[in-house]
């Protein structure tokens, strides 16, 4: 776990005002029992409310034997929260609350039901509160010996936020596939040509599965002088079954020192609306006066098809990111990042947009086009019917399918999306994408062109944020994107301060039901200047 | 009797259509020899659904390349599929042997892919097969056959048998039946899809609700399953019915 000691020099410790029947005048009865916290000092007359001392789950791997540090000994003292004790007199310490124990020089001395453990006499004793669980809740009843008084002091675990576009990126990656015929290279080189070092080549050899972002999901969970990174590990268990693809990518390239890794559900019982290109988080919003300062988790529902009910329980749960569902029913694949994401918008309302696929704005790019633009990498595909511009124009069954689309399923979600993040018009930007049926999907869709919605966004080494965009190749020259409306559409959507990067997913994700985003997944930082328990307080119960 | 002429009948279009696969397939030996020799040895790689595809070796002799290997390979079905699955977007270039791979073909996921084949081939070809499929034991080629008679231009010309899909013992069947009808605007269907509106199935539901606004938006306005719909357990069923209060 990671120790972040400057974090808390920057703690907002205005917003807390959480302490309690504080009365300066009253010097003659200070209690002579006192604890010190990261978020301050209490006594029985001036205790401190909610959170209290707050704890992050020790369930990272120091020793790297793919066991929880919670469930052995404690290794290091970054992988619990400090708290030290002014007692002259002695004191009896108690502990109430699942998932949480206390140490005391190397030895539990509290746990949950415990029978209360006598401390020594003395100043500046150190305990550390080890948390076994995001959100654990309890308390530590501490009694003076000499007086008698009681010191309360609540215990929070921290819950588990998950990263969303704003955060800045430490690491984009992709699984590389190398093979004569079938390979990703353009998109592989496309990325490390912008974020160079802060790119990594997962190996094709090792995992032969491209479906980085179905596989895991980056979160955080952070204390006043603690971080831990999260992978939510999917019950997808990799392409070909548990043991298969990336099922072992979580504990072969992340769990560790500082990383744990989870999974909520059943291995071997996925629906495709358990991947994680159907789990996002918007940016912060504000809905009916609520701020949600680290977003909201949104995911697709198919019908009867839901991520597995763990995982819904698990992130309703968390609270600080009040997830919300869209409808998924009408795509094969059944995602959410088929046609929605956010990006970045500097000096906007918000600060960024939510990006919505139209399948209107498609069609007038086409017809802007003459009908006889050769399509090139449509006409040398055995897998799509269209020849050219015309082609695609002259289908009745594609044009008629996109409006059934738009009327039955995107406006109802961008509805859904608009009530559920408060968005005005001004806060999306529209971009051109299509939908056709898929053979033996049930009448189901996915992406006619490569999908833009589905894209990345990463920092560049000069801080330049950039977007990383299938090529939707509606156009002649496939070496020349300056000359394809279609991306020209895209870039017009976007806020300026973006740069924004084209990549070739055609043949490894395109013709496979994904794009860019289902291939690949970003490490994030938290923003630095957000503290769950001080700006997301009013989302979460105080016990 | 129809048996007797269609069992007549078949062997010559089954030698007609293997002919012409034949000559095609010879065309591309004699002027796409690469193309040949990839699509002999192409790799199967797995879709983001679970799905296999085969990878794609080009058009315009991929697909004919591509039904000889399903006619003459000894292959899995895993990998019959994803030839099936590479053919489909352009053999309506070769009508006859769309409709002889359909014909012949015994496995029923191989033979609910190669339905797709039928979308773009002119009605007197397609609605039969599709029809056929329609009746079929095997709920997934019930299932295909449905959904692309919904996109077939013509497919409001198979209202009878669509008619009859919507009393099918799958739900998708049921649903994606009614979807075809709706998008056809079938007139005579308004009827028969009205009981759907109370079907066990959500989805079922949903689509026969959107079919009858299609057919006759203000009948379907005033209906009182309709307002009973509004307080349906499923949330998108819910809202389709409210979005057509009168």
């Amino acid at each position: 776990m990671r120790r972040l000691g400057l974090l808390l020099l920057s703690l907002p410790l205005v917003h807390l005002g959480c302490r309690k029947d504080e009365d300066p005048g009253d010097d003659a009865t200070t209690p002579a029992l006192r604890v010190g916290t990261a978020l301050g000092d209490a006594t029985s007359a001036a205790p401190l409310d909610w959170p209290g001392l707050v704890v992050v789950p020790n369930l990272d791997d120091d020793d790297g034997d793919e066991q929880a540090d919670y469930e052995q000994v404690l290794a290091g003292d970054d992988d619990a929260a400090t708290l030290t004790v002014d007692a002259p007199s002695g004191f009896t310490l108690q502990l109430s609350g699942a998932d949480l124990r206390v140490w005391h020089e190397g030895q539990v001395v509290a746990e949950d039901g415990s029978a209360a453990w006598t401390g020594p006499s003395g100043e500046g004793l150190v305990l550390l509160v080890e948390a076994g669980a995001y959100r654990a809740s309890g308390s530590l009843t501490l009694t003076d010996a000499g007086d008698g008084q009681q010191l309360v002091l609540p215990v929070t675990g921290a819950p588990l936020i998950l990263n969303h576009h704003l955060q800045p990126s430490e690491l984009t990656m992709a699984v590389n596939f190398a093979s004569t015929g079938y390979n990703n290279s353009a998109m592989i080189e496309g990325f490390e040509a912008v974020l160079g070092d802060s790119f990594d080549r997962v190996s094709g050899v090792k995992y032969q599965d491209p479906w980085l972002q179905d596989e895991v999901e980056f979160a955080t969970a952070s204390g006043p002088d603690q971080l831990l990174d999260v992978v939510i590990d999917s019950i997808r268990d990799g392409q070909y079954g548990p043991g298969y693809g990336l099922d072992d990518f979580a504990e072969d390239e992340f769990l560790g020192d500082g990383w744990a890794v989870g999974t909520w559900g059943r291995s071997g019982m996925a629906n495709s609306q358990d991947y994680f290109g159907n789990l996002e988080v918007s940016p912060p919003v504000t809905v009916g006066g609520v701020s949600y300062p680290f977003g909201r988790i949104y995911y697709g529902l198919n019908g009867s098809l839901t991520p597995n009910a763990q995982i819904r329980d698990f992130l309703d749960a968390q609270a600080v990111q009040a997830p919300f569902t869209l409808d998924v029913s009408w795509l094969c694949v059944g995602h959410v990042d088929e046609f929605v994401t956010t990006v970045p918008a500097p000096g906007s309302r918000l600060g960024w947009k939510l990006v919505y696929t139209d399948v209107d704005l498609a069609w007038e790019v086409l017809e802007g086009m003459d009908p006889d633009t050769v399509l090139t990498r449509f006409a040398s595909a055995n897998s799509k019917p269209w020849d050219t511009v015309g082609d695609m124009l002259a289908d009745k069954a594609l044009r008629s399918l996109n409006e059934e689309l738009k009327v039955d399923y995107l406006l109802p979600n961008l509805e859904t999306l608009k009530a559920e993040l408060e968005l005005t018009e001004d806060d999306i930007a529209y971009i051109p994408g299509l939908f056709e049926e898929v053979s033996y999907c049930g009448g189901t869709t996915a992406a006619a062109f490569p999908g833009m919605a589905n894209l990345i966004v990463a920092d560049a080494p000069d801080g330049t944020t950039t977007l990383f965009v299938a090529d939707p190749f509606i156009r002649t020259d496939t070496e020349d994107v300056a000359s394809d409306p279609m991306a020209a559409a895209f870039v017009a959507a976007m806020p300026p301060e973006l740069d924004v990067v084209f990549l070739d997913d055609w043949q490894v994700y395109h013709l496979n039901l994904g794009e860019v985003h289902c291939g690949s997944n970003v490490v994030r930082s938290p923003d630095p200047d957000l503290a769950w328990w001080a700006d997301a307080r009013h989302l979460l119960e105080a016990p | 009797m129809i048996a007797l002429l269609l069992s007549l009948a078949l062997p010559a279009l089954a030698a007609d259509w293997r002919a012409t696969l034949q000559q095609a397939v010879d065309q591309a030996h004699a002027t796409a020899p690469a193309t040949v020799e990839l699509a002999a040895t192409a790799q199967v790689v797995p879709t983001r659904n679970g799905g296999l595809r085969m990878i794609d070796v080009g058009a315009p002799w991929g697909p004919v390349l591509m039904a000889d290997r399903l006619v003459h390979g000894e292959e899995p079905p895993p990998v019959r599929q994803a030839l099936a699955a590479a053919l489909v977007a352009r053999i309506d270039a070769w009508p006859e042997v769309a409709v002889g791979l359909v014909q012949e073909e015994q496995d029923p996921q191989v033979l609910a892919t190669l339905l797709s084949g039928l979308q773009r081939l002119p009605a007197d070809l397609a609605l039969p097969e599709l029809e056929r499929a329609l009746a079929d034991p095997q709920a997934q080629v019930r299932i295909e056959a449905a959904a692309v008679l919904g996109r077939h231009a013509a497919g409001g010309q198979a209202d009878q048998a669509l008619i009859a899909a919507l009393a099918d013992a799958d739900p998708q069947v049921r649903a994606l039946a009614a979807r075809a009808l709706g998008r056809h605007q079938v007139a005579t269907a308004f009827a028969p899809l009205r009981p759907l509106l109370t079907d066990r199935d959500s989805q079922v539901r949903l689509q026969a609700l959107r079919a009858l606004a299609r057919i006759d938006d203000a009948a379907t306005r005033a209906l009182p399953e309709r307002a009973s719909l509004e307080a349906d357990a499923d949330p998108l069923v819910a809202r389709a019915a409210a979005q057509l209060r009168p």
